[in-house]
């Protein structure tokens, strides 16, 4: 892991973001136009979920991106402090390309997703669920596809009352 | 047959926007010519209850120097290419990066970021459209200046240019932000650059200090407007009191927003409390502490109000909240807090809570922050309550007279809930004025209550036109409709200044409803 990207990841943790499962990889870079799958298989995988609930859905979600790449970092946004969301657009503009896998509360996922933008990042897919806060099963399985390059079939999930929004990026 | 773009402008083919897109890739280079869907799909509609197909881009181009976008407006109007420019791109709510019409060309001016300048005596600065109200903060808090900020509630993101040229408003003394505006420079669709006020003057100093310098006052007339790129914009900033003392005063009905009105207005008029007052509803207020509409109930439709009631106890808020300040030095706070207390004791209702009695809880922290320029992002709380990502402000313009906010917010409220929506929503007190600012959220992923909020947006508009009111802001999706409200002959001036200005029409075709 970069010196950088280490002291960036100790500074988002006291920002707020939760890290866990770190495992980063050397980016091989290549030019635009990868897709998913490809970045999955040579770069940094992030993981971006919402920590302020402790809700099964994140972790495993979470888990599912571990499983199919061994490059994961898992970040878990606490809230919606303005630090944490800061650090995390430096953390998307540095020079390596990785991927963002998230599934996040409409208003983390609003910021996130701007700050793709903003740093002209690539939006693979981004989609909104509506699910069982205890579909475990479900959110693995789309952090699994995510993390694969596959489009989830979202007729799967579970309906229910927790808003969600899944979305997978290159940055 | 496929095209490489996600749309094309109106009328326009692909071979001949194929020549446009070498231009501004020979101009500007190629990784600041954007056109690959991966790219492109971030500048997309994202909040607005109409079709994402309406607002989509055909291309984003970035620029970094002022003869960049002199170069950008001249290849527009070499090949009619119009163009939709942004700053930050961050005025969520209101159309947040998307352009107003499909096929529209976005201009991003993120990496125009230079604080040029923040004259710490004379308390002004003179920024760029990328400079975020963080990097601001970042920049005064590092050099030790000690001057406030005002900014709307996405604060750390959003931007001092973008936001005074859409004429947002935020929260401390110097939240009209149009007034504290002074100096613009502006690109003109010929590619002529503009410096207002005494920005024409050889060898000027007072640029940033005096706003109207001689004969007709130009600024006015770029903001929500179509007219040029405001490439850099100066302000004036309020110098850090000894003493800030952030207050809150909770009712507990509905029904006290009248006397609520008419008890501040005579402080806010007299500078007794000098920022701008918010008085916010419960479900405002639930919202941005983390209270979600399925904690209570999954039932269709709007929320009942015994829910709302449950909520208010809940989360100890009152079904009204004001929030105010006080500043200065500490004899001018305690004879200032002093008429506050006189004043509530004589209305004989409501709660006053100090920042010492709230701690550090939600809502009050950052409302406090607010109030005294330390950005946060705690309001973006308010796209949780019901999720699903859709929302579109409503924001109606009231005389600051308890009557008229009453009938406002009962008309509103009546038409959100007719079509199963809650009135989430607050007014922020100008000097003799209202924003009543309504955030009409709904869940995006559902098509059927994103066909209702669009009928509620337009019924909404319709009904308070009926009543003489109409909004001072609208997402890009009603600018049309919007501009008709203010009647023909405004529209008719619009269009000839436009027509003079811009013959080729290329700059943000449609914005306020402005066209050639």
């Amino acid at each position: 892991m970069q010196t950088d990207r280490r002291s960036l990841l100790k500074g988002l943790t006291a920002a707020g973001l939760a890290v866990s499962g770190i495992g980063w990889a050397q980016a091989a870079t290549s030019a635009a136009g990868r897709t998913a799958s490809a970045a999955t298989r040579s770069a940094e995988v992030l993981a971006v979920t919402s920590s302020m609930h402790a809700s099964a859905l994140e972790k495993a979600f979470a888990a599912g991106v571990q499983s199919t790449s061994r490059n994961v970092v898992h970040t878990g946004l606490q809230g919606l402090d303005s630090a944490a969301f800061n650090q995390l657009g430096e953390l998307l503009t540095d020079s390596q390309e990785t991927l963002l896998l998230g599934l996040l509360d409409d208003a983390s996922a609003t910021l996130v997703l701007d700050l793709v933008r903003s740093s002209g990042g690539r939006v693979l897919a981004v989609e909104h669920h509506r699910v069982d806060g205890a579909a475990a099963d479900w959110a693995q399985a789309l952090g699994r596809s995510l993390a694969s390059g596959q489009v989830m079939n979202t007729t799967t999930a579970a309906a229910g009352k927790e808003a969600r929004v899944s979305f997978s990026c290159v940055i | 047959m496929t095209s490489k773009y996600m749309a094309l402008p109106k009328g326009m083919s692909e071979s001949s926007f194929d020549a446009a897109i070498a231009q501004f890739k020979k101009a500007l280079g190629e990784d600041n010519v954007m056109i690959k869907d991966e790219l492109v799909r971030p500048y997309t509609k994202v909040m607005m209850a109409v079709p994402t197909e309406e607002h989509t881009p055909s291309a984003v181009v970035t620029a970094t120097t002022v003869e960049q976008v002199q170069e950008v407006v001249k290849i527009c109007n070499a090949h009619k290419v119009p163009v939709w420019t942004i700053s930050t791109g961050r005025n969520f709510g209101y159309g947040s990066a998307a352009p107003g019409q499909r096929g529209q060309v976005v201009l991003d001016l993120r990496k125009m970021n230079k604080i040029i300048h923040v004259d710490p005596e004379l308390c002004t600065a003179l920024v760029e459209p990328g400079v975020t109200y963080q990097m601001l903060y970042d920049y005064l808090e590092e050099n030790k200046i000690p001057l406030m900020l005002s900014f709307s509630a996405p604060s750390a993101i959003a931007g001092p240019l973008g936001n005074t040229m859409d004429r947002g408003v935020g929260y401390t003394p110097y939240g009209e932000h149009f007034m504290m505006q002074c100096g613009m420079e502006v690109v003109m669709a010929n590619g002529d650059v503009l410096r207002t006020g005494m920005g024409g003057v050889k060898g000027d100093k007072a640029w940033q200090v005096f706003k109207w310098g001689y004969g007709p006052t130009l600024d006015g007339m770029f903001t929500q407007s179509n007219y040029g790129i405001c490439t850099k914009m100066g302000f004036w900033l309020m110098p850090k009191p000894p003493v800030f003392k952030p207050l809150e005063i909770q009712f507990d009905e509905d029904s006290d927003i009248s006397e609520i009105v008419e008890f501040i207005r005579p402080l806010r008029i007299a500078q007794v409390i000098p920022n701008s007052v918010v008085i916010a509803g419960v479900l405002w207020e639930a919202s941005t502490c983390n209270t979600r509409r399925s904690d209570y109930t999954t039932e269709p439709g709007h929320t009942p109000d015994a829910i709302l009631k449950q909520i208010q106890k809940d989360k100890h808020l009152g079904a009204w909240n004001v929030y105010a300040a006080l500043y200065g030095t500490r004899e001018q706070v305690d004879v200032n807090f002093k008429i506050v207390q006189d004043a509530l004791k004589k209305l004989g209702k409501g709660r006053l809570i100090t920042e010492e009695m709230a701690g550090d809880t939600q809502p009050f922290k950052y409302r406090a922050q607010l109030m005294s320029g330390v950005p946060n992002l705690q309001e973006f709380g308010l796209y949780n309550w019901r999720g699903g990502g859709g929302s579109m402000w409503f924001a109606p313009v009231s005389q600051a007279r308890g009557s008229e906010c009453d009938k406002q917010k009962s008309l509103a409220k009546k038409i959100l809930n007719k079509h199963g929506l809650d009135y989430v929503g607050e007014f922020i007190v100008g000097w003799r004025d209202m924003h009543h600012v309504i955030d009409v959220l709904y869940d995006r992923s559902n098509e059927e209550e994103t066909k209702r909020a669009n009928a509620c947006f337009a019924e909404l508009l319709d009904e308070f036109e009926k009543e003489g009111y109409a909004v001072y802001r609208v997402n890009t999706a009603f600018q049309e409709r919007v501009a008709q409200s203010y009647g023909p002959v405004k529209r008719d001036i619009e269009r000839k200044i436009k027509r003079a200005l811009d013959p080729n029409g290329i700059l943000a075709p449609g914005k306020c409803g402005i066209n050639i």
